[in-house]
């Protein structure tokens, strides 16, 4: 079993198109704190213009924290397609190649092919959120220097302070891949069901986007589903910067989003023990 | 032990209004080269897809050397080597790093040397660390044969396996499956939709035709030289036969046409017919003969199948 994993590895990482989430996660965090090192401070004051009104504001505002929680925020809309990118295409894409039925023609079962390729994408999806991290965090601690944190939510303001800041970013980003390991599972598990690679990246894609849309629209009817929607907890990473922490709000989140990725893995076992490969 | 590698019982595959494979009954022996043949959706891969379970019977049982492929599953598989369809790598790999990855695959991982030893088997030496999108169909192939090889199983399945291969890659490959067979002792199932092929290699064959099982049998007694269909060229088909009246011939004749007379005839009467008539002084433009089965198989691939 753990041969196949590291099969399933070689597989992912050797592939060209794996690296492009990389390379995607490298430009757009190098640009934004390239950006933000050049022109950051008109931008800090643009965002706080209307508090400077009422408050005296010191220190270093535009600090590595903050500018990792920008990227954090940016970056939402973009790492789903990239995770998707490469765990959509797990099984539909070897079905397309024709490379599956090499696999599968191996002495393991397919319930073991499913896991190993369900946890390489684990791997792909921590390694890629650890990249992130390294880059949003360390990078912009190691060009901005450390201060305290001062999030503007819709309706408040919250300042963390330096030294209470570090643990929430951890948090965040196991947060994070906890929601992005469902949405590495909801497309592995479209890619148990079609021949094309395609389909499963854009489907995961227009789901998200979908249910995303459902989640930010103030409509009554939408209200009684949003909080069964994955998507609704996929944001979840954001509490951790309220301070306190609405911990209750985060289990249930949890919960939701490990539901989902056990119910995304249960059928995908279901359906591709079952299936005919004819390709 | 069984001595038998491969035994299929009443095993049928149905898809709502198709039957793929219809109740097919086989026998495959050890150590044997056995023929898989028939036209294009005749249920050659279909069969061969249900031996490596990749397509699920719909009805009947697989037998691989005396164990349930259903109940054994891995013990089978770790005993078969395959090429399916087409051979298909991971294109953006070089085959050296293909094979190995294969080679972590098995019950007991496979040592560097074994790669080394399967690369020259099939004479891919030399373009190892290649990348496989950058080879040709004929080199896939041959990388087919060596990822079949590459754990050394006692079944290979080779699903038309000369398909894009040379005129000297398909001799270099039939001398090679038979030293597989001669030498190691390992039991080869062969798909082929070229009659002339299988028969060269093959010690028994089934023809399949709609699903279902038409001939079957040793090469030897199915193609055998009994019973031939001859056909003889001449200018005058009359004149012929008026000739051949007081002769035994004459009774053997199958069909005349225009310029062709058919004859049914074991392969020692030949010689015969033909100086019967270089005594009458007809002059014979050619003589060609073809074995009724082989007529069958000709008949079938062509009109891309018919009903038995």
């Amino acid at each position: 079993m753990f041969r196949l994993y590291q099969v399933e590895l070689i597989k992912i990482f050797t592939k060209p198109r794996s690296y492009i989430g990389f390379l995607a996660i490298a430009s757009i965090v190098g640009l934004i704190e390239m950006a933000l090192y050049i022109d950051g401070k008109s931008y800090i004051s643009f965002i706080l213009q209307s508090l400077e009104q009422s408050f005296e504001v010191q220190g270093n505002l535009l600090n590595g924290y903050l500018v990792c929680f920008i990227i954090l925020q940016t970056l939402i809309v973009q790492m789903p397609l990239l995770v998707a990118l490469v765990t959509g295409d797990l099984i539909s894409g070897e079905a397309a190649s024709g490379t599956l039925r090499l696999m599968l023609s191996r002495p393991f079962s397919r319930t073991q092919l499913l896991t190993a390729k369900f946890a390489a994408g684990a791997s792909y999806t921590f390694v890629l959120l650890l990249c992130l991290g390294i880059l949003a965090l360390g990078g912009g601690v190691l060009l901005f220097g450390e201060g305290d944190l001062i999030v503007l939510k819709s309706d408040s303001l919250v300042i963390l302070r330096s030294d209470d800041v570090f643990w929430r970013y951890m948090l965040a980003l196991s947060l994070a891949f906890i929601s992005l390991l469902t949405v590495a599972s909801f497309a592995l598990m479209l890619s148990s069901f079609t021949d094309n690679s395609i389909g499963p990246i854009v489907s995961s894609m227009a789901v998200i986007i979908l249910f995303t849309i459902i989640g930010t629209l103030d409509v009554p009817l939408f209200d009684q589903i949003k909080p069964f929607l994955f998507t609704t907890h996929m944001i979840i990473w954001r509490n951790l910067f309220d301070n306190p922490v609405d911990t209750t709000q985060v289990y249930i989140s949890v919960g939701i989003l490990v539901f989902h990725i056990v119910l995304f893995y249960s059928v995908s076992l279901f359906h591709f023990n079952r299936k005919d490969i004819y390709t | 032990m069984s001595e038998l590698a491969i035994e299929l019982t009443d095993l049928s595959k149905r898809y709502p209004g198709l039957v793929a494979v219809d109740h097919l009954n086989l026998e495959v022996k050890k150590g044997e080269i056995f023929g898989f043949l028939g036209p294009n959706g005749a249920g050659k891969s279909t069969t061969l897809r249900m031996l490596l379970s990749l397509i699920k019977p719909s009805t009947g049982t697989i037998q691989i050397f005396g164990k349930s492929l259903l109940s054994s599953r891995k013990d089978a598989l770790s005993n078969m080597g395959c090429i399916i369809e087409k051979p298909d790598f991971y294109l953006y790999m070089t085959a050296a790093q293909n094979l190995r990855m294969l080679a972590k695959l098995n019950a007991v991982a496979l040592p560097e040397k074994r790669i080394a030893e399967v690369i020259d088997l099939v004479g891919l030496q030399g373009r190892q660390n290649d990348r496989v999108q950058t080879y040709s169909h004929g080199m896939k192939q041959r990388l087919g044969l060596a990822q079949a090889l590459l754990h050394d199983p006692q079944l290979i399945i080779l699903d038309e396996p000369t398909t894009g291969l040379d005129p000297q890659g398909i001799i270099e490959l039939r001398y090679l499956l038979l030293r597989l067979k001669n030498e190691y002792g390992k039991t080869v199932v062969l798909s082929s939709h070229i009659l002339s092929e299988v028969e060269l290699i093959a010690d028994s064959m089934v023809i399949m035709n709609k699903g279902k099982a038409v001939a079957q049998g040793s090469v030897q007694q199915l193609l055998s030289t009994e019973n031939l269909l001859v056909k003889v060229e001449v200018d005058n088909t009359e004149t012929v036969r008026h000739l051949l009246k007081e002769t035994p011939f004459l009774v053997l004749i199958e069909k005349i046409e225009s310029t062709n007379i058919t004859f049914k005839l074991s392969r020692e009467q030949i010689p015969g017919l033909n100086a019967f008539l270089v005594q009458q002084n007809i002059p014979i433009f050619g003589i060609s003969y073809q074995r009724p089965l082989e007529e069958y198989f000709l008949k079938i691939t062509q009109a891309g199948g018919a009903h038995v």
